[in-house]
């Protein structure tokens, strides 16, 4: 009856959102002449759990992504953004930002609304399918910084140059924050849309700080979120996290390393949680761009997968769709078992 | 966390100033290849029409951290090969052929040559003859 149940809310979400999609392509076209424009990404997989384990292998298809996002100029410098993640075949439905930005002051931008927190380069920058150059996140980045994190409040971005193609980039925020029980995974303290009231009477601050020197290829940046996260007013209980990312660029060899340290108050104590990876990959002839990478967490009390390797190989259809096969070579904390997993994805922007 | 939200205010303002006296160096084209190809494989100019191009550049002013300044300069690159583009687009004063040929020809060789159709590249060496053409008619 419960799984009815669900299936069924599943069914008018995704419902809701086809119409709300349809909807939108109806009214917009008049929109689309003054600039309105809708963009997206979408990706399919084929993805092989437990690959060459004794106990057999499961394979599933997965329309993981069809992501639409909607840009508008509002007048001047002002404009809207918003994307709709429709996820999973339509079973998550939700919006992953939507926000009202003006540019019109020098090297300074001002955003307004949900928007995806500039916390390091992978949960802002690199998750799409489409640019991420691995299928799945790293690890870390999904259970210590819960990417993709985004939440309401304003965000003060921008860059100083500096002379010579250098940039000193900034983001400062201030958002409702993270918002859960000390026994609940940060991932699950996401979607705290109204502050529970404002409960805790304070806000997460947080920003990154990052030089970019373009000519050379290489940037370099360090990020902090810092806020109180207990749904209970009477407990004070601070989530902070750290973070440090770097890569460098050059003739089509590309390095990137980030790594994101949380420091968790709990009711008996406090626990530190730490993830981090580093790829390489390097395009050759502009079609074909091998890739590996190596990401670890280590998490109190956890015994899931704390390394994994990763090889992965993709070839460019054209500048905006991919299609990629990657083998993830998962390390138990304790003991071994066959869970290597084989994804084959295609990926495009839209 | 309520010193660090009694102070957000100076940090605003400490930002505003800071800022607001710092210009960009930068070419489009230049831009185009360095910080777009930062992120996510470099899209040619002739994906969207101009208008379509106008509000992406919108979006990744703000997701690249770009002035106003330098969104204008690299909408001028992306403008003149765009998919509705006519030959009169004309090229900025900072947007030279030396700079295109830096990023196209020695930064980018890969994904430029690789990437980009045959249509796309002759577009690209025909902006860079008309920056350097544009630029010797001024300093004459």
């Amino acid at each position: 009856m419960k799984r009815l149940i669900l299936t069924r809310t599943r069914t008018f979400k995704a419902a809701i959102a086809t119409s709300a999609v349809i909807a939108i392509l109806m009214v917009a076209q008049g929109l689309f002449a003054q600039g309105l424009l809708l963009t997206g990404y979408a990706d399919f997989e084929l993805t092989a759990k437990n690959f060459g384990s004794k106990d057999g292998t499961n394979f599933s298809f997965d329309n993981h992504h069809f992501n639409l996002i909607g840009i508008g100029q509002i007048s001047g410098n002002m404009f809207a953004a918003a994307e709709v993640e429709y996820e999973h075949s339509g079973s998550e439905v939700a919006l992953e930002y939507g926000y009202l930005a003006y540019t019109g002051l020098n090297n300074l931008n001002i955003i307004a609304g949900k928007f995806i927190m500039p916390f390091g380069r992978f949960n802002k920058d690199l998750h799409p399918t489409w640019i991420n150059k691995m299928i799945d996140r790293p690890l870390g980045f999904k259970e210590i910084l819960p990417q993709t994190y985004s939440d309401a409040g304003i965000w003060l971005s921008g860059a100083i140059p500096t002379g010579n193609g250098a940039r000193i980039t900034y983001d400062v925020y201030a958002v409702n924050g993270l918002m859960g029980s000390d026994s609940s995974g940060i991932r699950h303290m996401r979607g705290n849309i109204d502050d529970n009231g404002g409960v805790d009477g304070n806000k997460a601050l947080g920003g990154r700080i990052g030089l970019e020197l373009a000519p050379q290829g290489f940037d370099i940046g360090a990020s902090i979120y810092s806020g109180n996260y207990s749904d209970d007013p009477n407990n004070d209980l601070t989530l902070t996290m750290y973070g440090v990312d770097a890569a460098f660029r050059k003739n089509g060899f590309e390095l990137r390393a980030e790594m994101v340290s949380a420091s968790q108050d709990v009711s008996d104590g406090s626990w530190t949680k730490t993830g981090g990876y580093a790829q390489a990959s390097y395009l050759v002839g502009g079609k074909w761009e091998p890739v590996v990478r190596y990401s670890t967490r280590n998490m109190p009390g956890e015994s899931k997968d704390n390394s994994r390797i990763s090889f992965g190989v993709s070839y460019y259809i054209s500048a905006a769709a991919a299609f990629r096969i990657n083998y993830h070579i998962n390390g138990e904390k304790s003991g071994s078992k066959d869970n290597d997993v084989f994804v084959m994805q295609f990926t495009t922007n839209l | 966390m309520k010193i660090i939200n009694k102070i957000l205010p100076l940090i605003i303002l400490s930002v505003l100033f800071i800022t607001q006296n710092a210009t960009a160096q930068r070419s489009g084209v230049e831009i185009w290849g360095q910080t777009c190809g930062n992120c996510h494989v470099m899209q040619p100019g002739s994906r969207y029409t101009a208008k379509q191009w106008n509000s992406i550049m919108l979006h990744m002013q703000v997701n690249a951290r770009l002035s106003d300044e330098e969104t204008k300069a690299v909408l001028e690159y992306l403008k003149f090969g765009a998919s509705d583009a006519t030959s009169a687009v004309p090229a900025s004063e900072d947007n030279s052929g030396k700079e295109v040929a830096s990023i196209v020809l020695k930064e980018q060789p890969k994904k430029a040559q690789g990437q980009l159709s045959k249509e796309e590249a002759a577009k690209i060496k025909a902006f860079v003859k008309k920056s350097k053409k544009d630029k010797k008619v001024k300093s004459e």
